[in-house]
This record gives C-alpha cells, structure tokens and sequence, in this order.
C-alpha cells in the first residue's frame, strides 16, 4: 500500500516523499562520506560493508542499496543535496561514514568529479579475480534477460568491438553511459591497472588501500582491522559474516567452460602483470 | 577524425538523449541540433542504453526496413550528412520522403543496390525473409541493427539462428523504451 502510494503515476505523479524529502531538507546537517569503495562491481561489497558495519563507529552504505552512484550515473541530473541525503546527519553515533559503488573506478570522469567534491577521500578497492568477476558479470546480465548470448559469445563480441573502436575510431560514440559500463564491458571492467592509473593522475596513493576479495573469506578480521585503522579507529575483535548477494536472486550459476578460462588467463595476463607493479602486490590469478 | 562524435551528442541535454548535427547547419541556424527521441525509435534508444558503435557516416548506404517515425529519418540523414541516399522500405506517407536524399519503397524487390547498413525496426519478419534480405542487400563487410521483441515465441529461435550466419558485436536492452526489446547490431560471419 505504501509503495503504491509512493510510485503510482497518478496518485504520486511527482513521488513526493516524506522521508526523502525530509533527508533533502537536512542535508546541509549530513555527512559527506570519509571513504568510498570504488572497486570493483561483483567483488564482494555487500559482504564488505557488512564486516565494516560491525564497528560501531562505522556507517558504510545506504538505507536500501550499498552504493549511491552519484559520481557517475547521477552526476549530471542529481545536485550535491541529493547526495548528502543519503548519509546520516552529524549529530548521529556515527564518525565514519562511506558507501561502496562498484562501477567508480571504471568511470573515466569518476576520479576527476570525486577529487572536486572530495579531495581528501579515503579510496578502497577490493579486486577480485577478474576472470571470475567477468563471468559473475555476464551472469548477472543474463538471468535479468539482457544477454542472450553465451559467455563465450559474449566476450567474442566484447573483444571485436574493442578491436572495431581501436581500428575505426570514427564509429565510436563518445557516449559515458553508467549502462555501458556497467553491462557490456565484462573484460573491461577487469583491466584494473588502467582503470587505476586514471585514478592516480587525481588522488595521492596514500590516499588508498587495496585488497583481494579471495583473502575475505580466510583473513576478514585482518583486512577489516586494516581499514579501521586507515580511518583512525580503534581495532574491534569481528564476527564471521556469510557471503552476501551471491548469484542475485536465482543461486549460483555452472561453472565456466575451462577453454574459456584458458583463454582469459592468457588475456589477462599483461593487465595483472601491470597491476602487481602498479600496486607492488602478486596474486595468483594467472593459473 | 571522430566525426560521429561530433554528430552523436549524448550529454547535449540534461535528460541524456541524443541529438543529431543537422545536415543542412549553418551559420545563421538557430537550432543546430536535432532530437532523436529514443521513446519514438530503437537506434536512438539503443545509444542512450549504451550503444558503443554506430557504423552509419558519410560513406554508408542505409536501408531502412520498417515504420520508423518521420523524424527520425531525418535524423539518419543527419548521419549521412546528406551525402548518402537512404532507401526506406515503409508504408507511411509523410512529406519527409520529399526530401532529396530519402527514396520510400513498397517492395523489396525494386531494390536492386547493395548496403553497407541495414536497420530493420519490425518484429514481423521471420529469420528466412532477414536471411533474403541480408543475402542480397547486405555488402560482406556490412552492418545489421535488428530490433527483436524478447516475449515473441521466435525469439529464441531468430536469435540462434542470428549467431550462427552473424557475428553479434552488440546486444542493447533497450527495455526503459521499448517494452521487452531488443537491439542487435550484427556483422556477417
């Protein structure tokens, strides 16, 4: 009943919100966040924000969602209010606020529009074996209905209009939509060490802290006591969570054929390679 | 160099919808942009849903199979710049087709050209006629966008069949526009 009245065209037809209105009204009482995650989509967030969320200093994601994605896909219609909304007010329990938006570092104009409005941002990433980050990506797409093709297709085609772009420039549409970063991009979203680069022309790199989603599950409370001593919090003794947000919806999915696997491993070699230099950190992705 | 660029302008407006250069710009037009209205065509929706490429410039020979909105074949002569003839195979009577350029067919067969870029936006057509049309009217190194609706009883079947001659270079969603469609742009193997 309450949806209803919220979203029906005709009895809301401007979604008037009490609640969102209110959080509009006092955001000049609101936080601005102290840390973002910004990588990676489909590396764990929602298990990471809930292990921060244990530290009772800590508020990391929203009230319905763990990011908000205002540095790319709302950037453009939403103002700095609407942002601030989101974010408990100063005068909660609260001394760290944060939210996790996965698709940030791939966004070529995030770091840029991140640095205006918050320079000194403490930036956290949680990488995760791009190889399985891509075919958790297509899964995704493909049980809600936007790709019908197989995973194998799919980065056939990833790859050929990669190509396409490279050879003909001029087919190219300067078109920065958060969808086609999000959708389409499988392989891209897993060429880290040129997403980061951009990243590092903005912010200082002790500015961030990186990390591997497969050490989460064996060394949580050393990655979380990490961070909270990035933010200048005292360590908490953590609780084991269950991974969150697997499979969205409709459970795991079959694992991938192992000539896909081969012939990303061969792919993705240099990107790790540059990323290991990058962040003068090895992982074992590359068997 | 990237003159689709130029012509294609997403973040033109505030609401994210593309714009085409006019052809016939100049100096002392006022508005030298056109909307391409994404609720009114399945390109336009396509690029606001994340389209990467537009194979469709200066050079390309563009057969149009379908009912499209009036305006938007001005927006494809926008593309071409005018240089190029656009073949639309449609019923719709509108003045549009006075337009130098833009040459309006009944039937496929008094088409007896090749093209580089073939756009067909009707659902009606079984995989057997887009295979014909392709056959003849496609050149080898040239594109296909086909709108599919995805709740049709044949989707399943023209998509399979699409991915054994084509090569997909890109499947749209375009679901906020068109209910349950689907944009393919589609290169022949």
């Amino acid at each position: 009943m309450r949806r209803l009245l919220l979203t029906h065209p005709k009895l809301n037809p401007y979604r008037f919100s009490p609640n969102y209105t209110f959080r509009f009204l006092t955001s000049s009482f609101r936080h601005l966040p102290h840390f973002l995650i910004i990588g990676t989509s489909k590396a764990g967030k929602h298990s990471v924000l809930s292990y921060l969320n244990q530290h009772p200093d800590i508020k990391a994601g929203t009230k319905h969602n763990v990011g908000v994605y205002y540095f790319d896909s709302t950037f453009k219609y939403k103002s700095l209010s609407w942002y601030k909304s989101h974010f408990p007010t100063k005068f909660s329990k609260f001394k760290i606020i944060g939210e996790a938006s996965g698709t940030y570092l791939n966004h070529p104009l995030a770091p840029q529009r991140i640095k205006k409005t918050l320079p000194q941002i403490k930036l956290i990433n949680f990488f995760r074996n791009p190889i399985d980050r891509a075919y958790s990506a297509y899964n995704h797409s493909s049980k809600f209905g936007w790709e019908h093709s197989s995973f194998e297709a799919a980065i056939e085609s990833e790859i050929e209009r990669i190509n396409l772009m490279n050879d003909k420039p001029e087919l190219k549409i300067n078109n920065i939509d958060p969808v086609n970063f999000l959708q389409f991009s499988y392989l891209r979203h897993g060429h880290y060490a040129s997403n980061l680069e951009n990243w590092f022309k903005y912010f200082k790199k002790n500015q961030f802290m990186h990390f591997f989603t497969e050490d989460l599950d064996q060394n949580y409370d050393e990655i979380m006591n990490s961070l909270f001593v990035f933010f200048n919090l005292s360590e908490i003794k953590l609780k084991k969570e269950d991974r969150k947000n697997i499979g969205i919806g409709k459970g795991k999915y079959p694992s991938m054929n192992e000539k896909t696997r081969d012939f990303l491993i061969d792919y993705y070699k240099p990107h790790n390679e540059k990323l290991y230099n990058l962040i003068g950190r090895k992982f074992d992705w590359d068997k | 160099m990237n003159k689709i660029n130029k012509i294609i302008n997403c973040e033109f407006s505030k609401k994210n919808t593309p714009y085409t250069k006019k052809f016939n710009y100049s100096e002392t037009t006022k508005n030298s942009f056109r909307l391409w209205n994404p609720f009114k065509n399945t390109l336009s929706a396509a690029i606001v849903c994340g389209l990467e490429l537009i194979p469709i410039n200066s050079n390309s020979s563009l057969l149009c199979i379908g009912d499209l909105e009036p305006n938007s074949y001005l927006n494809l002569l926008d593309l071409v710049e005018n240089k190029q003839k656009i073949f639309c195979l449609t019923k719709i009577s509108s003045s549009i087709f006075q337009q130098k350029n833009l040459f309006q067919f009944n039937n496929l067969n008094e088409i007896k050209t090749k093209f580089s870029v073939i756009y067909i936006d009707n659902y009606g057509y079984s995989y057997e006629s887009i295979q014909n049309i392709t056959k003849s009217l496609l050149n080898n190194d040239g594109y296909l966008f086909i709108s599919l609706l995805k709740s049709s009883k044949d989707f399943d079947n023209i998509f399979k069949k699409l991915t054994h001659d084509f090569q997909i270079i890109q499947e749209l969603n375009i679901e906020s526009y068109f209910r349950n469609t689907s944009l393919l742009l589609c290169k022949l193997k």
